[in-house]
């Protein structure tokens, strides 16, 4: 077949094409923001856009400039990436699109197929975005395959299979790209996996080193677990994480023990489940951990972002790492080794007293699973989840969408299966008129509430602050809104027709600032 | 006042006692209050005795014919 060539004359003459995006770009990618080249904007995860020319005296014209509709099913949570001119998204359950950002118009397709006995097992069959570096982008799929493909047209550069899927694993994370090296997690916590983080050559795919997140026999942290439970213990690494290139150190959160509800098999704090890890990027091996919720039985995974900021505190410049944890406190971290700095409820919770001095929580009596069942708050979907929260630079906030719901908790005995569920209970979630939802303004040094928007139900969508003094968040009604970033007074909505559950991203096309989103099964652009 | 038949962070959709959809924006409105559990039907508790309901139920149950 032959194709058919043209040659376009422009009355402009464009550009060249940067021959690919490098770590340079990526590491000063807040510096760039006509183009969103990592997952949370930068390696910091600010979710944060320097573009100002949408603002509060014109949001209010903020209309779709072009709508992509996706062909495939499944839950639509991708987090778009643009690099030079190209918008680069995933599609459940397993494919890449790359779209001219100014049309919409695509320009190349590649999927995997998925085996007719995938198993996802606690989770919807989604992917939530990709990672570019070099000429390549990187996708994990469902099925445990990391890949490689060519930016300009999608041909695949390399294969890999980090695990095995008839055992529970699966990836839904987008990659982080660093140096030379393609960060992966993975999901399984429902299943009795044993977590683990890889970290592949970006050439070839080759395997650089591998971070269990449940220590074995004779390392540190495996005195934390009882007789064989550290083999099905869960810990899965299904968010992306951030990364400080002065440190060289990861940062990246570990979910849930297993099994969820029933601790009595796994005594002990089950380290690193439901903590913060910070890694040698170099070496994979561990520098520091801290640990949210030791012997969590409320599946409070530690699978949000971890935002890194550098403040004064007290009149000492400190490197921070802060979190709005699933467990509804938010923390602040020393980043460099990991000390406890603060911690501050942030959400509605009934399951602990205080966090002490070192940041462990105190815990009520009586707030563990049952089998008539325990209401406590926050829900097993936590105060927030896997959906970004955003850092604003300018009004120093830490943006945060909440969910305000609480659950009936229930025990059961489980046995361990491979690849079944590995659960040991459940819950019943209080929804309707009893739940609802917030954007709220977090001050980082404080954790204090600075302002709150109500939500008519409790979110599954991140959210995005820019320099012109807007947040943009999304609604599971199909809204998508921005607020003033200094006041969380409503400044404009859209009603997009589907639930957005995705983090929206700004960049530049010609020059004029867009804002993208994913709702329902499309995605939205939008501009002045 | 009229039935919630839809609602998001934003808009409010009510159908009043003759059926007529009202569509409001929250964030023009005054207020705006919820009356959870109470019905807009009127109350039957003085209408029927307990026989005469328990034969309406009876005679609604008898109903059943071809769908």
């Amino acid at each position: 077949v032959k194709g058919v060539g043209f040659v376009a004359a422009a009355l402009a003459v464009a550009p060249a094409l940067p021959a690919q995006v490098s770590y340079e770009r990526l590491e000063n990618a807040a510096r760039e923001p006509a183009s969103w080249l990592t997952y949370s904007g930068n390696y910091a995860s600010h979710r944060f856009s320097a573009l100002d020319e949408i603002d509060g005296s014109n949001v209010s014209r903020l209309r779709p400039v072009w709508i992509y509709q996706t062909s495939s099913g499944g839950a639509l949570e991708t987090s778009p990436l643009v690099a030079d001119g190209v918008m680069y998204l995933t599609e459940p359950p397993a494919t890449v699109t790359a779209l001219d950002a100014k049309t919409g118009r695509p320009l190349w397709s590649w999927s995997r197929p998925m085996p007719t006995d995938l198993r996802t097992l606690g989770f919807p069959r989604t992917n939530r975005g990709l990672a570019v570096l070099g000429h390549n982008v990187y996708v994990g799929t469902l099925d445990n395959h990391v890949v490689a493909l060519d930016r300009a047209s999608g041909a695949v550069r390399w294969d890999v299979q980090i695990a095995d899927n008839s055992l529970g694993y699966c990836i839904t994370a987008a990659p982080l790209a660093i140096d030379g090296k393609i960060v992966i997690g993975v999901s399984g916590g429902e299943a009795g996996v044993r977590g683990f983080l890889d970290a592949l050559d970006a050439d070839t795919g080759e395997r650089l080193w591998r971070f269990w997140t449940i220590p074995g026999p004779g390392e540190p942290g495996h005195e934390t677990w009882s007789g064989e439970a550290w083999k099905t213990g869960g810990g899965a690494t299904w968010l992306t994480g951030s990364y400080d290139p002065d440190f060289d150190l990861l940062y990246w959160g570990v979910g849930n023990p297993a099994p969820d509800w029933n601790g009595d098999v796994r005594p002990g704090d089950n380290l690193y489940t439901c903590s913060l890890v910070a890694l040698d990027a170099e070496t994979g091996r561990l520098k520091w951990h801290f640990q949210f919720t030791p012997h969590d039985v409320h599946d409070w995974d530690a699978n949000q972002i971890p935002v890194l900021i550098d403040a004064e505190i007290d009149g000492r410049p400190r490197k921070l790492v802060v979190m709005a944890n699933r467990n509804a406190f938010y923390y602040v971290l020393d980043r460099e080794v990991g000390t406890f700095l603060l911690a501050a409820q942030y959400s509605k919770q009934t399951w602990a007293k205080e966090i002490d001095e070192k940041g462990r929580p105190v815990v009520f009596p009586n707030t563990e699973p049952t089998e008539e069942g325990t209401l406590v708050w926050p829900s097993l979907q936590g105060a927030t989840n896997w959906f970004s929260p955003s850092y604003s630079p300018k009004t120093r906030l830490l943006y945060v969408a909440v969910r305000e719901m609480g659950s009936y908790y229930y025990k059961a005995e489980v046995e361990y299966k491979p690849g079944d569920y590995f659960m040991g209970g459940g819950e019943r979630a209080l929804a309707g008129d009893e739940a609802s939802g917030a954007i709220r303004a977090l001050d980082v040094w404080t954790g204090k509430t600075v302002w709150s928007f109500r939500q008519h139900s409790p979110p599954w969508a991140g959210v995005l602050s820019t320099a012109g003094g807007l947040v943009f968040a999304g609604a599971e009604e199909g809204n998508f809104f921005a607020l003033d970033a200094a006041t969380g007074e409503p400044r404009w909505q859209f009603q997009t027709g589907g639930g957005v559950r995705a983090n929206p991203i700004s960049f530049q096309i010609e020059g004029r600032q867009h804002i993208a989103i994913a709702a329902g099964k499309s995605i939205i652009v939008f501009g002045l | 006042v009229g039935l919630r038949v839809n609602e998001d962070s934003f808009t409010l959709q009510l159908r009043d006692q003759a059926g007529r959809i009202h569509s409001f924006s929250k964030l023009e409105l005054e207020g705006l209050e919820k009356l959870p559990g109470e019905s807009l039907m009127p109350s039957y508790q003085s209408e029927l005795s307990e026989t005469g309901l328990e034969d309406l139920v009876a005679y609604l149950a008898s109903l059943r014919g071809e769908p």
